[in-house]
């Protein structure tokens, strides 16, 4: 025993100093830990009072900048103000005209969401039903077709995409008319089959594909995609067409909305017939 | 003896009070954190003992730690620097040894002399702190870069208050 008291004696400047670094190793590890332990950190009173009055001075010494900031914020909230802003549909209004009367008009709108991992992709886009959106409205953005809108809700709505296998879109080729039917075969984001064209249409590689304006959707000419590789299937009548869509589904972001203003019109008359 | 104690405690609060109220509301670019309150420790007197230098070191450096919310990086850092004064001390001494009753300070044994000892303890104890911080060397030469920015910078801000504090006496 006095051995040891003697030993700790001799060498008390070394155990104290792993004694004391311990102490501080636990401590370092145990307030990252334990949040409770407000009597070692500023939360506690008395250090969060002298803290405070500290900061107090240097909230002071920092006026100029935070002042700076702060009407930086103003005017970026004063430039989101409502009444800086005509409504998106006014924009777009609809115009009056004597000798041409208009069909489709363009809503401008984001996408707020876009799957395209899926064999079913949709996308969320920022306009509803109070911007004058309403389902089977075409979906464009500035490089090609994008899809079909499906449900609306007052300020958002839910697009089909074209990268989903239930969907087929009225297409042609631009030179020379013909027209099928597009669709997504599920595997590559940047290519869709066109299908119902027949052996006897003269086809090159490379070919523009565009809305055919048969159907309701989309108006006539809007840029799809231009022909990659087309095959005659054995024992078919159609041509079996990849084409490489023009839409880059990994980017978009800005859309626009076709409104088919004439859409009741044309169903009542084709009503009509039947 | 006493009066020593006195200055000591008085220098001891006065350091850690602006480390806690100007020293940590310093914030360069996040590289420059000046830690001047380790000249506490450089200018305890030599024949300090060596438990109380380790218990003060601790003192300092967890009320540092407290005020800075990072608690035992402060402490592990200055009692790190404490046990290693005695050597460092040693390895610095003049020929004649350190005269008996002296402190640490600039004019005893020259400035020169003054510099290379607090930078050593300055560079040793910013290497610690920012490491043990860091608490892995994933950010290699973005940490070192810290530590040898704040070393400079603590070493400017010790040379600047001993120069002071020599012309007033």
């Amino acid at each position: 025993m006095y051995k040891l008291i003697r030993l700790i004696i001799k060498y008390h400047f070394f155990l104290l100093f792993v004694f004391l670094e311990i102490v501080s190793i636990l401590l370092a590890v145990n307030f990252n830990k334990h949040h409770n332990t407000v009597y070692l950190s500023s939360a506690n009173s008395v250090v969060g009072t002298i803290n405070s009055k500290f900061n107090g001075i240097s909230t002071y010494l920092h006026l100029e900048t935070k002042n700076k900031e702060l009407l930086k914020q103003n005017s970026d909230l004063l430039n989101k103000s409502i009444s800086n802003y005509l409504s998106n549909i006014k924009v777009f209004d609809i115009k009056h005209d004597s000798i041409y009367s208009q069909q489709y008009n363009y809503i401008p709108g984001r996408i707020i969401q876009n799957y395209i991992y899926n064999k079913h992709n949709y996308l969320t886009i920022d306009k509803g039903i109070k911007n004058g959106v309403v389902p089977e409205s075409g979906v464009v953005c500035p490089r090609g077709i994008v899809g079909i809108v499906s449900k609306s809700s007052d300020n958002f709505s839910n697009v089909i995409s074209v990268l989903n296998i239930d969907l087929n879109i009225s297409a042609k080729i631009k030179k020379n008319n013909y027209f099928g039917s597009l669709n997504w075969d599920g595997e590559n984001i940047n290519f869709a089959k066109l299908k119902e064209i027949p052996f006897h249409v003269d086809l090159e590689i490379g070919d523009t594909i565009i809305t055919s304006g048969y159907s309701l959707i989309f108006p006539e000419n809007i840029l799809i995609g231009t022909i990659s590789s087309f095959d005659k299937v054995k024992g078919g009548d159609f041509y079996d067409i990849t084409v490489r869509l023009s839409t880059d589904f990994n980017n978009i972001n800005n859309i626009y909305i076709i409104n088919n203003l004439k859409k009741t019109e044309i169903l009542n008359l084709t009503t009509n017939n039947d | 003896m006493i009066n020593k104690i006195g200055s000591n405690t008085i220098r001891f609060i006065f350091l850690a009070i602006f480390q806690v109220a100007i020293l940590n509301n310093i914030d360069l670019g996040g590289y420059l954190s000046p830690f001047l309150y380790i000249l506490f420790i450089i200018l305890l007197p030599f024949e300090t003992p060596k438990w109380l230098l380790l218990v003060s070191a601790f003192f300092i450096g967890i009320t540092v730690d407290i005020f800075s919310n990072t608690i035992g990086l402060h402490a592990f850092s200055s009692v790190f620097i404490a046990y290693a004064r005695p050597s460092i001390l040693q390895s610095f001494a003049p020929h004649e040894g350190y005269s008996t009753g002296s402190t640490p300070l600039t004019n005893s044994y020259g400035l020169n002399w003054f510099i290379r000892y607090s930078a050593l303890m300055t560079i040793i104890h910013s290497l610690i702190f920012f490491y043990i911080e860091a608490f892995s060397f994933e950010f290699f030469f973005s940490t070192l870069w810290k530590a040898i920015l704040s070393s400079v910078f603590t070493l400017i801000l010790i040379i600047l208050s001993r120069l002071l504090t020599v012309k007033r006496q």
